[in-house]
């Protein structure tokens, strides 16, 4: 090793530096034992070092500062738990009033909100009544069951509750007639369709002293009569609105 | 927000490296209060961010650079910083005088605070702490030949403030007789 390398290493030879590999401090050490100026210099910056580094710990650690640093800690424990305390506390009192909020705002879609209104099916029924008759509606209807005929207009169709559907008529079992419900208020009617040729025997024309009514109505020589079973005193309900009523 | 480290930990932390660690502050800051309060914040931000330190083994440098850190934020906050421009100084060893005289740690504390922190970290973790210069790499996040470019600077200086008798020289911009010589 020559002089100038053993002086570049003298820096890392130092007792606290760990960067020279083994066989180099070996190398250095045998290169200083031979060499009396890089000896000399080596030796003045050990004994620098040495003087360097004790000047460089001789400080005076004060006698309370230990207990003062746990006590700091504690108390900085503390804060950090009061800390987590009052953001737990912040995040519930968050929630609690989003509760509040949304109980609220529950209460006031369940009050106020309208239900959304199916705008097809509106403007369906909106064009069926006024394209369609709901007299011819029900003959339309009726055809579908077979039943093909001119409706009386002693009725106002208006009322009917819904299409009309075979059922069977009362008093007669298994004999299926096609029927009309009308529903005004609280009030019901159903009227059955019998043929003229076709009215058994012992239809009551009315019934009275029972919890129900019975009105046969249509004129003689109209393919179909009217069987009306209902809960009222009288049936003027079920007729259409006079023009200067309308 | 993790969880701060349990007492006993702390505790223990606080028993093996609260010497060194107010020494290592008041090299760093010359002042004997902001070496205990540095020594506080540092032990604070440890207890507080103690999920970081993954390895036992290196709670040492981990405290360290934490404390540095503080120190740092510290001095920029405060923006004194009266130190001499090494510029002048050069980083090849001056032969030394076989017998030195010790050297009086209140002139040495004089002679660091008048180093730029960036010179006065690396050669107070050397010769103080006993940290390698790839541990100082490491600590100040600098590649390893500048660590030892500084340390040499660095040392150049203390040479020239502690054994010269004109070293005033240096504070004053001016190069030194001996220290720039040839440089």
């Amino acid at each position: 090793m020559d002089c100038k390398t053993a002086r570049l290493l003298l820096d890392f030879a130092r007792p606290q530096a760990r960067e020279l590999e083994a066989e180099e401090a070996e190398a250095l050490e045998s290169h200083l034992d031979h060499c009396p100026d890089c000896h000399s210099q080596a030796r003045s910056e050990r004994v620098f070092d040495e003087r360097l580094g004790k000047a460089m710990r001789q400080v005076e650690v004060p006698a309370g500062l230990r207990d003062q640093l746990l006590a700091r800690l504690e108390s900085a424990r503390g804060d950090w738990y009061r800390q987590r305390f009052a953001h737990a506390a912040r995040l519930c009192a968050a929630a609690a009033l989003l509760l509040v909020v949304g109980w609220f705002g529950l209460y006031w879609v369940r009050e106020h909100w309208v239900t959304p209104i199916d705008t097809q099916r509106v403007a369906n029924a909106i064009a069926n009544d006024a394209t369609e008759d709901p007299k011819a509606r029900t003959e339309r209807q009726l055809k579908a069951l077979g039943t093909e005929t001119l409706l009386p207009i002693y009725f106002d169709y208006h009322l009917l509750a819904c299409p009309p559907f075979l059922t069977e008529l009362p008093g007669y079992p298994g004999r299926m007639v096609p029927s009309l419900l009308f529903v005004r208020n609280s009030r019901v009617a159903r009227v059955y369709l019998i043929r003229e040729n076709a009215i058994p025997e012992g239809t009551p024309h009315a019934i009275d002293g029972s919890s129900f009514k019975a009105e046969l109505w249509g004129e003689s020589g109209e393919p179909y009569r009217y069987l009306i079973i209902h809960d009222g005193d009288d049936l003027d309900w079920l007729r259409p609105p006079m023009p200067d009523r309308a | 927000m993790a969880k701060p480290g349990s007492p006993q930990t702390i505790q223990r932390l606080v028993e093996d490296y609260y010497e060194p660690l107010y020494r290592y502050a008041y090299r760093l800051s010359g002042s004997p209060v902001d070496a205990e309060d540095l020594t506080q914040e540092a032990f604070c931000k440890a207890q507080l961010n103690f999920g970081q330190l993954r390895d036992p083994a290196r709670a040492k440098p981990w405290l360290f650079s934490i404390l540095r850190n503080a120190y740092l934020h510290r001095a920029r906050a405060e923006r004194q910083q009266p130190c001499v421009s090494l510029e002048c100084v050069g980083d090849l060893a001056e032969p030394l005088p076989p017998q030195l005289p010790d050297i009086d740690p209140e002139r040495l504390q004089h002679a660091l605070n008048e180093l730029p922190e960036a010179f006065r970290t690396p050669i107070v973790l050397f010769y103080f702490e006993d940290f390698g210069y790839r541990e100082i790499a490491e600590q100040m996040d600098l590649p390893i030949g500048t660590v030892m470019s500084r340390l040499a600077r660095a040392k150049a200086f203390l040479r020239v403030r502690l054994f010269e008798p004109d070293a005033s020289v240096l504070a004053n911009g001016r190069a030194p007789r001996r220290a720039t010589d040839g440089l």
